[in-house]
Order: structure tokens, then C-alpha cells, then sequence
């Protein structure tokens, strides 16, 4: 990695995103998110944290500059850039005939550095032992050769977070990554992500609703409000009542267990 | 107190089957060896078809008002100066380009189905949803019923070239329709739909003003038929194909992700408009090819790619031969009944193709599972 450059990580400078007339981020500087850490960006619904993540990895057209260790990412074509810099949408994936490792091997398979490789060629042994370890990373090895239309919505979340990871990107920008998983897989995941993130060194962005998950999980969050990053930093510093009051409207406290856990209490909403 | 009680046992009993979390990998040999043997399956399903092809193909030489044996059929293929020149042009000038010709359109309407299906993604699409071969039928009859003549073009090939012009204009209209306004995929259907009802009045137009010698020469375009079919119109179908099946094939990875989902797709990598536009292109090609030369075909663009997908699931390396073969034999068969349904008589093939296809619509769309 280049740990000599100016700053080492994912940034975005004077962004500005707009959807026809309806302006949603106007010249946004995000914070610089680091390697080997695992941020989370917060923000009620609407607030523009999906419209943050596609802007970053380049799925819209966008005012701005965005540089991942020194790299300006806008100054790359789709598919190089992502190799980069990968984008996992909120939406899950489509229950289509295809099996759990099909589609894990078809995203492989399009990398523009496997250009010119026939059908026929793949897919590598290596390939599939890959795709399968990351299966069985996240505990669903028995998944893969059943099909996406057989699996349920947050067995299909697990699969299409497994074929983000597949594709081995430097930077991963995650949306809702957790939205349809239970709360064993909720935890495992976070955690498994944690582990992957500081082993790879990779910048892992992810939007989490779970305030409770960004207090205990994530190394630092960012909290996104009408279109303005109103503040960034450690959980801890970050989520006070006086934010929960003002980003999500509702009275809450903060308690800290014996073992050193913290968790919000809600106790009003405004 | 009775619920709490029952509530404490089911609790309990959740915790004695309780399934044990580490998840034991699969055999990777074992996972290989499946994945191997789901591919050679598919592929078995695809010689299938392949097979099916070429027997109603056989058929298709064979079955006629006049009675050819194989042998004789043979005979006339590889020494035709042998047999009564009558048989030679039977074979030659009529069974086999008919035949070869209703195959070739099959694929063609079956492969340009599969490809707009997945780039439009809407199971409802087909080349005729977007008014392709509306437009199509509609630059024919104008070339027919105002007579248009150029010097030292046959009158048929101008038929078809204006045909031919207006298909692809249609698409291209569209494409551009939807570029500029930014438009999603239901949009687009939905501006196809309004191009096909469009069309559909103009050509009705064009029937009303036509006089009676016109008007028969009309019904070819709007009920389709492959009695035009010649070796030249043949070739330059087949080669087209033959032509854009490759590129076809070397979209299929993306055209796979795009189904898992728009925004997916481009996420890992899939420039979704490029490959949309090359997708349109393509399409738009083969259909107005097929429409400039055998007239309004319905419903094999529509039913072949559900069928294949059925058949060989969603991996568009399976499902696009798939989709051609599965046209190619739809078409080969349909033709075959148009033939012998009424003796004496070829019945238009447009008529048989949706009456042959309704059932196999009806069956899959009865059969398939609810959609989220
Ligand atoms: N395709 C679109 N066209 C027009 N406006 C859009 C579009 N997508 C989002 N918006 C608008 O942009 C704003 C931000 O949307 P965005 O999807 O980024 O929110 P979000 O923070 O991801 O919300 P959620 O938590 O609900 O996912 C919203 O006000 C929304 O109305
Ligand atoms: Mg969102």
C-alpha cells in the first residue's frame, strides 16, 4: 500500500450529487476513511448515505473528486474502477435460477483482468476453492450449489456480501449490509468483516442502522445528515443524546456495562 | 399460566435441536465434481435440442404433398442430377430453404428474446414488445401499397429493405428516446407498447387504402410467412446469426449479473448501458432481419427464453443457445404443422406459432413460483 502519500485511504472532496433538479449532496467532504479500519455512516432514512456510496464508487455521474491512496477513482472506467473500489447495493439480490456459487464465479469472472479468458478456461480450481472458503467463512458453505431463487432473503444478503468480497477489492463500500440478517449473523458478520478488513487492510465503508453494532463494533463513524457529514470520530465521542436528539429525534442515554459494553437506551422519541 | 407453561417447553425443545453453528465445508472435490456434472448436464440438454432441431428439420424435407423417402431425399442432396428434376426442385428451391429458413428465424426471434428479456428486465419482453416488427410491417406495406420502384432493385428485396429500415429506426428511436430522458426499463416497454399500437393502426391504414391485389401482399407482412423463403434471403439471415450469436456469447457473463439485479450488476463492474445499447443492437438487427424477410412472427421470442431458462437455468453461457435452439425447434415444428394441418394448404405461420405457443406460455405461467 502507499503509506507514503499524503493520506493513505478512501476520500471524497466537494461532492456534489444531483438527482435531475432534486440537489442531494452539495459539496460534501467526507472525512478520510482509513485501511484497516472498519468506519460505519450513519444517518437517518433519506439522509443520502446510499446516494454517498454510489457517488463514491462511481455509479453516478457526480461534481467532485474522489481519491482512494492517492488515486483519483473518477479518472477510471467502470469496471477497473471497481476493482478498486466496490460498491454492494441495498437492494438483495434478485432471486434468479443461478446457483450461490455460479454467481459467485460469474462476478470473478468479469474482472477486466480476466478479460480474454473463455468460458471454457474457467472456472479454476483456485476459484472455486476461494468462493467456497469465503462461504464458509460466513457459515453457509451448504448454500452453494442451491439456487438463489430457493434461499431465503437474508441467505441471498449473506451470498451477494460473499461475492463482494470475492472480487478481492481494496476499498468496500457496503450498503445496509445487514438489513435482512438475524442477530446471530448480524454479529458474525460485523465481526467477520472486522477480521477481514485489518487482515487485508482494506477501507470498508458500511451504512448500519444498528447504533448499538457502530458503538461496539466499528473503529469510527460518520453521521450523515440532510446531505451534510454533521459528525465523524470514535463511536464513543460521536454517538451522544445531543445527536441522537438532533440526527434520529429521540431522547436516549447511553449506559455502560460492568464489562465495558455500551448500549442506547430510547426512552422517547420527539 | 397454561400459555407460559407451553411457551417455557417449545423453548426448550428449541434448544435441544438446536443446529450446531460450525458449518462443516463441504467436500471441495465433492462440490466440484457436482458443479462439473450440472454443466455437462446443461450441456446434455442443449445436444438435446440441438438433436430436436435437426429431426424436425428432417421431418420438414420429408412431409409435403409430394411423398420423398429418405433415401430418394438423400440422393437428391449429394447427386441431384440423378433423380426427375421435378424432385430436385422440390428439395432445392422449396423444402429446404423453407425449412432451414423457419429454423434460422426460430433461433434469431429466440436469441434476440433471451437478450431483451435480461436487458430490459421484464419477462414480458419480446421483439414485438418494443413494436420492432410492428414498425417492420409497417415500412413493408408502405413499399407495397404506394409501389415504390428503384431501378435494378427486385421488387421483393426493396419490400424487405424498407422493412428492414424501419425495424431497426424503431429501436434506434427508442434507444434514443430513452437516453435523453433518462428512462428505466419499464418505460421503455411502456414506449414500445405505444409503438407497437402505433404501428399497428398505421398498417391497418395502409390495409384500408389498399387495393385487392395489394391487400394479399400485405397479409404475407402482418401474418408472416415463409413461403418467400430463397437460398439468397437464407444465407444472409444465417450469417448474421451466425455473425452475432459470438457476440452474444461473449456478453453472457455480464448479461448473468445483470439479472441478479441492475444496480448489482454495475456494482461489480458491468457498464449496464453500454451493454444494454450492444444488447438493443443486436437485437434490433436480427429482428428486423426476420421481419423484413418472413413477415410478423409471434410469440417465439417470448416463450423460447422462459422455456430455456427452465430447461438450463439462468447462466446466460446456457441460457442464449439455449433460447436459439429452443426457437430454432419451436419454429421447425410450427412450420411442419403449418404444412400438414390443412392439406393442400399453407396455413401462415404467424397463425400456428401462437396457437402452438399458448399452451407452453399458459404452462409456464401457471407453473412458476411466486415472485417477491
Ligand atoms: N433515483 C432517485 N431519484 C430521485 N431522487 C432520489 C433517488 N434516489 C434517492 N433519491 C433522493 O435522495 C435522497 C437520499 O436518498 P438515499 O437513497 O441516498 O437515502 P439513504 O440515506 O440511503 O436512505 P435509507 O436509509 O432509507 O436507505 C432522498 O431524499 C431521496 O428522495
Ligand atoms: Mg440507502
Amino acid at each position: 500500500m502507499t503509506a507514503d502519500k499524503p493520506f493513505s485511504g478512501l476520500i471524497a472532496q466537494n461532492l456534489t450529487v444531483h438527482y435531475g433538479r432534486n440537489t442531494v449532496l452539495d459539496d460534501l467532504t467526507t472525512p478520510c476513511f482509513p485501511h484497516g479500519r472498519i468506519c460505519a455512516l450513519l444517518g437517518p432514512n433519506g439522509s443520502g448515505k446510499s446516494t454517498l456510496l454510489r457517488a463514491m464508487s462511481g455509479l453516478l455521474p457526480v461534481k467532485g473528486c474522489i481519491t482512494l491512496d492517492g488515486l483519483q477513482l473518477g479518472s477510471l472506467r467502470l469496471p477497473e474502477r471497481s476493482q478498486h473500489c466496490l460498491y454492494l447495493p441495498q437492494a438483495l439480490p434478485a432471486p434468479v435460477n443461478i446457483t450461490a456459487l455460479e454467481a459467485m464465479l460469474a462476478a470473478k469472472r468479469i474482472m477486466p483482468s480476466r478479460q480474454g479468458q473463455s468460458f471454457a478456461d474457467a472456472p479454476h480450481e483456485e476459484d472455486i476453492q476461494a468462493s467456497l472458503d469465503l462461504l464458509k467463512q460466513f457459515n453457509i458453505a451448504h448454500l452453494a450449489l442451491r439456487k438463489l431463487n430457493e434461499l431465503s432473503g437474508g441467505q441471498r444478503q449473506l451470498i451477494g456480501l460473499a461475492q463482494a468480497l470475492g472480487r478481492q477489492p481494496h476499498a468496500l463500500l457496503l450498503d445496509e449490509p445487514l438489513s435482512a440478517l438475524d442477530l446471530h449473523y448480524q454479529y458474525a458478520v460485523t465481526k467477520l468483516l472486522t477480521q477481514i478488513t485489518r487482515a487485508n487492510n482494506l477501507v470498508t465503508l458500511m451504512v448500519l442502522h444498528d447504533l448499538n453494532i457502530a458503538l461496539n463494533l466499528c473503529d469510527l463513524v460518520c453521521v450523515l445528515h440532510e446531505g451534510q457529514i454533521i459528525a465523524s470520530g470514535p463511536p464513543a465521542e460521536v454517538l451522544t443524546p445531543a445527536l441522537l436528539r438532533t440526527v434520529y429525534r429521540v431522547e436516549a442515554r447511553i449506559e455502560t456495562t460492568d464489562d465495558n459494553h455500551r448500549f442506547i437506551v430510547i426512552t422517547d422519541c420527539i | 399460566m397454561k400459555t407460559h407453561k407451553a411457551f417455557s417447553t417449545a423453548h426448550r425443545q428449541a434448544q435441544d435441536t438446536m443446529p450446531d453453528y460450525k458449518d462443516t465445508l463441504p467436500d471441495i472435490t465433492a462440490v466440484q465434481a457436482t458443479y462439473r456434472a450440472s454443466i455437462y448436464k446443461r450441456l446434455f440438454i442443449l445436444g438435446c435440442l440441438a438433436a430436436g432441431v435437426v429431426i424436425s428439420l428432417g421431418a420438414n424435407f420429408l412431409v409435403g404433398p409430394a411423398h420423398l423417402s429418405p433415401s430418394l431425399f438423400l440422393q437428391t442432396l449429394f447427386n441431384s442430377v440423378s433423380v426427375p428434376q421435378q424432385t430436385a426442385i422440390i428439395v432445392w428451391q422449396i423444402r429446404m430453404p423453407y425449412a432451414l429458413m423457419a429454423a434460422c428465424i426460430g433461433g434469431a426471434l429466440g436469441l434476440a428474446g433471451a437478450e431483451m428479456q435480461t436487458v430490459l428486465a421484464n419477462p414480458l419482453a419480446s421483439p414485438f414488445t418494443l413494436g420492432v416488427s410492428a414498425a417492420g410491417a409497417f415500412g413493408a406495406s408502405l413499399a407495397i401499397v404506394l409501389q415504390w420502384h428503384i431501378a435494378g432493385v427486385p421488387d421483393n428485396w426493396l419490400v424487405a429493405g424498407c422493412a428492414f429500415v424501419f425495424s431497426v429506426s424503431s429501436v434506434f428511436a427508442l434507444d434514443m428516446l430513452t437516453r435523453f430522458r433518462q428512462a428505466d426499463t419499464s418505460t421503455v416497454i411502456l414506449c414500445g407498447v405505444a409503438l407497437v399500437f402505433s404501428f399497428q393502426a398505421l398498417v391497418a391504414l395502409m390495409q384500408f387504402v389498399a387495393s385487392e391485389d395489394t391487400l394479399q401482399d400485405l397479409v404475407f407482412w402482418t401474418l408472416g410467412s415463409l413461403s418467400r423463403a430463397t437460398w439468397a434471403t437464407l444465407a444472409l439471415l444465417a450469417g448474421s446469426l451466425a455473425l452475432i450469436f459470438p457476440l452474444s456469447l461473449r456478453s453472457a457473463g455480464e448479461l448473468t449479473l445483470l439479472r441478479m439485479g441492475e444496480e448489482r450488476a454495475a456494482s461489480l463492474g458491468v457498464d449496464v448501458p453500454r451493454l444494454r445499447r450492444a444488447a438493443l443492437l443486436r437485437i434490433s438487427f436480427l429482428c428486423a432481419l426476420s421481419v423484413a424477410f418472413v413477415g410478423v412472427i409471434g410469440f417465439v421470442g417470448l416463450v423460447a427464453p422462459h422455456i430455456a431458462r427452465r430447461l438450463v437455468g439462468e447462466d446466460h453461457h446456457f441460457s442464449l443457445p439455449g433460447s436459439l435452439l429452443t426457437g430454432a425447434l419451436i419454429l421447425s415444428v410450427s412450420s411442419l404443422v403449418a404444412r400438414i394441418l390443412v392439406p393442400g394448404i399453407v396455413v401462415p405461420l404467424g397463425i400456428i406459432t401462437s396457437l402452438v405457443g399458448i399452451p407452453f406460455f399458459l404452462a409456464i405461467i401457471l407453473k412458476q413460483r411466486p415472485m417477491v
